[in-house]
């Protein structure tokens, strides 16, 4: 289980991969809040009144009954080191407990470790001391042991792990030094340098030792296929698994042992309900209890529903787009030496980006449930800064730019610089509605100065294929964040055709900044490095912010304490064990 | 001899089944190339991580030869395991296809036992104020999208009376509780809604069909021979006319056997029913290769099976007919 519930930068292909499988603008995105006034004003306190950690009611709370929560993809797995959808991080969230978990702003908070554990002082050596009341359901203690063999799994030194590909593992090669357990509830984790973030990013919910141990021995490979991938025996979280009908339903029923004491409900239901339109209507019919991701189109007809209470907030994704800028890339030499050209490509990026009204854009293609993105940092996060260039809607400015870097317009009407028509393809992933739309409302805008953009929604693994093959003039799409505000899987030169970095973008300057940002472990100096980051880039436009889409959650009226919050929505949910049902049923 | 028969069109149903396979494996192949679901996706897996996997799968291998080590695992009877999720495929068409079987079957015994009596009414009332109904029906029928029949059903049946009396008349998705739920009854308050939007598009092309097939069998010779020798009228109706009428109906039927496994998708992705369609479209959207490989060859065979059934019933309601 990722730490950051699998929301760091690199991870858009993860939400892509359930747009392509859902066929529906989904759960990661679509948001409604007035979070951006609220940053100007409250910043992340906003986030805790709005979000989750609203202090749990305890009067005339019910024990028993259950609470459904509508999923648009069935799980496939829970097998820690493959899962990567929301539907089954989010139920392994709720049956294997971590040893720290995260408030609804970000910040972390102590589960099976006594404490949030702070830097020694040589900047590398973390000291997590475990409590030690907290036991496995089936009564065994959960011990330093599980927390070493976990890390033994995820990164491949004790045992020849490296079969089973942890998505972990070469991360964990290239930061983590080693894992120790000096005694039975002690656990020292060092990492090879300074790295800031270890804590949000790399800190695994312990897995059973005892239980996993044989299976794993018999054949490393042979760990994917294991029962307990399928139904885990064995837990630590607040619920247990009782059964799982496949494409239809997961049932958990409460763990009585649960060291944070026994979770109010009986059960929880993740019913698998293929269809948003489906999951608005059984919100209304009271078959579903929570909806974690409506969508934006469907987001007004719910508060018609009586039975239902809405709360949106700002989540930490953007929906951007962005070019080719490398005057080299061979695959691409028109557009990379159009957005790339040393002189006046930058003056190109900033045109398109004037000529678009993202405004307009959140109003009518996110109905309203998105802001205009600012900068690139996500909305959530703390090191977010409003000191940076702003880029306003001004076609005319736009045009005028445009003129100054030499483009002209030419007879067709669209402009020409030493006979290159400024004319490009801009792609995204079939079956994202908004996105279809969004590249078709770009092209119209850029045609209005005399630039010609043609959308082409193409397949998903082509779309994903984009970020190694860079074969692609522009691409629009979005991106899930996580906690830390690291942008390197993006922007960093050495992810060119490896992360996210399909842009080609180089800049040795803000190489060495997100390099330093990251070994530096102080949050206020990190701060003053990523406010610096965001001035570079939103300066640069290496890629082009669009809006920040709000996270839009029903909840069912006789579900109390229900909450989420943009950091624990799906995998991390410390207050899970607090919700009850006013019928009891 | 009718085993020769069977013999002979199972041994000619070996190439259909092969091709079906051949071209799934070459259609995957060409948009998927060597897409490992949900690890090529991750930008932080290194290369030598990604390339060892495709080994592990052998996608690194010519299509020809993962087509030919595909074939002999199935002929060994191995249908190989989930790219994605690491369960045998074998289990994911077990865990959903009673599902889908249990929606299709009743559906399609639904449209039948209901298409026959309306289109006998409507032949023996032809131009009457019933046959206009009943045919304006069957048009409607053909027209109406399944989502968009399934989707007004479940706001007339489960929303509307939800939000006024506080519960659903029927459940809207699913194909059991999830408490409680799992008994006869409570699997039939499931299937009503989505068995009926299923049905209602047989049961307009074959009750039309029914009443054709009525017309012509009634203008025969051996109707008038029976109504002349003074036999009761519902008997010509019944034994004599109906009976010829409704063989071609089993060929009508028959031909909606591959729907048996797939008919079903948009019903089951609107009523969330647990079935195969919805299953293999996903996990074809995802390049779950493996698991399409072997839910597409096993519902080819299913419908060779299937429309071999329909030609062997037909032998059994017209004598006529022989096997050779």
């Amino acid at each position: 289980m990722a730490a950051n519930d699998g929301r760091d930068p690199g991870f858009e292909q993860f939400e892509l991969f359930l747009d392509a499988w859902s066929r529906r603008d989904f759960i990661r995105r679509m948001g409604g809040a007035a979070a951006l006034a609220a940053f100007s004003i409250g910043g992340l306190e906003f986030l805790e009144a709005c979000g989750g950690n609203q202090t749990a009611q305890t009067q005339n709370v019910r024990k028993g009954g259950h609470v459904t929560e509508g999923s648009l993809s069935d799980p496939t797995t829970f097998d820690i080191i493959f899962s990567s959808d929301t539907a089954s991080n989010s139920l392994l969230g709720m049956m294997f407990a971590g040893l720290l978990d995260f408030r609804a702003d970000g910040t972390q908070i102590p589960m099976i470790a006594k404490e949030v554990p702070k830097v020694e002082s040589d900047q590398l050596t973390y000291r997590f001391n475990l409590r030690q009341d907290v036991k496995w359901s089936d009564g065994q203690p959960i011990t330093s042991d599980d927390v070493l063999f976990t890390y033994s799994l995820m990164a491949g030194s004790t045992y020849d792990y490296k079969a089973i590909n942890s998505r972990y593992w070469p991360d964990l090669e290239q930061y983590l030094d080693s894992v120790k357990a000096p005694d039975k509830y002690s656990v020292i984790m060092k990492t090879k340098v300074p790295y800031a973030p270890f804590l949000t990013n790399y800190v695994f919910a312990p897995l059973p030792k005892h239980v996993l141990e044989p299976v794993v021995q018999k054949s490393a490979a042979d760990f994917r296929k294991a029962d307990f991938n399928f139904a885990p025996t064995v837990v630590s979280g607040a619920f247990m698994f009782d059964r799982w009908d496949k494409s239809q339903q997961v049932v958990l029923k409460a763990n009585p042992g649960y060291f944070r004491g026994r979770p109010n409900l009986d059960s929880y239901v993740m019913k698998t309900v293929p269809d948003g339109v489906a999951i608005a209507n059984q919100l209304k019919t009271g078959e579903i209890d929570v909806g974690n991701g409506v969508e934006p189109s469907l987001w007004d007809d719910m508060a018609t529903a009586s039975n239902v209470s809405r709360t949106s907030f700002a989540q930490a994704g953007w929906d951007y787009y962005a070019y080719d800028m490398d005057p080299t890339n061979p695959k691409r030499p028109v557009t990379g030496k159009i957005f790339g050209d040393p002189a006046t490509g930058k003056t190109v990026r900033m045109a398109l980006y004037h000529a678009v009204d993202r405004q307009s854009l959140a109003d009518r293609v996110y109905f309203k449930q998105a802001d205009v993105a600012t900068t690139v940092e996500p909305p959530t996060s703390w090191a977010l800064s409003t000191n940076v260039t702003k880029y306003p809607y001004d076609p005319k400015k736009a045009a005028d730019l445009l003129d100054q870097a030499g483009w002209k317009p030419g007879p067709d009407g669209v402009r020409i610089k030493d006979g290159v028509r400024f004319s490009f393809e801009i792609i995204t992933n079939v079956g994202n509605k908004a996105r279809e739309t969004t590249i078709q409302v770009l092209a119209e805008s850029w045609k209005k100065i005399g630039v010609e953009a043609q959308p082409k929604p193409i397949q998903f693994t082509e779309y994903v294929k984009t970020s190694t093959t860079r074969d692609f003039d522009m691409v629009m799409g979005g991106i899930s964040a996580g906690v830390d505000p690291d942008l390197s899987q993006i922007y960093h030169s050495r992810v060119i055709g490896k992360g996210l970095n399909r842009m080609g973008y180089h800049s040795p300057q803000l190489d060495d900044m997100l390099d330093k940002a990251v070994q530096v472990l102080d949050q206020s100096k990190r701060k003053q490095i990523y406010a610096q980051v965001q001035q570079i880039l939103m300066d640069d436009l290496p890629a082009a912010m669009l809006v920040w889409p709000r996270a839009l959650v029903a909840v069912s009226k006789r579900v109390q304490n229900f909450g989420i919050g943009p950091f624990n929505r799906y995998q991390y949910r410390p207050w899970l064990k607090d919700v009850f049902v006013t019928d009891g049923k | 001899m009718l085993w020769k028969y069977l013999v002979r069109r199972l041994v000619a149903a070996i190439p259909v089944v092969l091709g079906v396979s051949l071209i799934t494996f070459v259609l995957m192949h060409a948009t998927g190339g060597d897409y490992v679901p949900g690890i090529s996706d991750d930008p932080r897996l290194s290369k030598a991580t990604v390339d060892a996997l495709r080994h592990e799968y052998g996608l690194d291998q010519p299509w020809w030869v993962q087509y030919g080590l595909w074939l002999w695992n199935i002929i060994h009877g191995d249908f190989g395991r989930s790219m994605i999720d690491g369960t045998r495929v074998t289990v994911h068409i077990a865990d959903r296809l009673p599902n889908t079987l249990e929606l299709t079957v009743t559906a399609i015994l639904m449209a039948v036992l209901i298409s026959i009596p309306v289109g006998v009414v409507s032949a023996l009332r032809r131009g009457t104020r019933v046959d206009n109904a009943l045919t304006t029906m069957s048009v409607a029928g053909v027209a109406v999208p399944e989502f968009w029949l399934g989707l007004m059903l479940i706001l007339l049946v489960a929303v509307i009376p939800a939000q006024h009396l506080g519960a659903p008349l029927l459940p809207s998705s699913g194909a059991t509780s999830s408490f409680g739920g799992g008994d006869p009854l409570d699997r039939l308050a499931h299937l009503i809604l989505p068995a009926t939007v299923l049905a209602f598009t047989y049961l307009s092309i074959w009750s039309r069909f029914t009443r054709s097939s009525m017309l012509e069998v009634l203008s025969q010779d051996y109707v008038r021979t029976a109504r002349a020798k003074g036999m009761g009228e519902r008997r010509v109706v019944y034994q004599h006319a109906l009976r010829n009428a409704v063989i071609p109906l089993v060929t009508l039927v028959g031909l909606e056997l591959p729907g048996l496994v797939s008919g079903g998708l948009i019903v089951e992705v609107v009523f969330g029913w647990p079935g195969i369609g919805r299953f293999a479209y996903e996990r074809a959207l995802a390049f779950d290769y493996t698991t399409v490989m072997g839910l597409t060859t096993f519902a080819a065979a299913l419908v060779v099976v299937g429309n071999l059934l329909a030609d062997v019933l037909y032998a059994v309601l017209d004598p006529r007919i022989r096997y050779t």
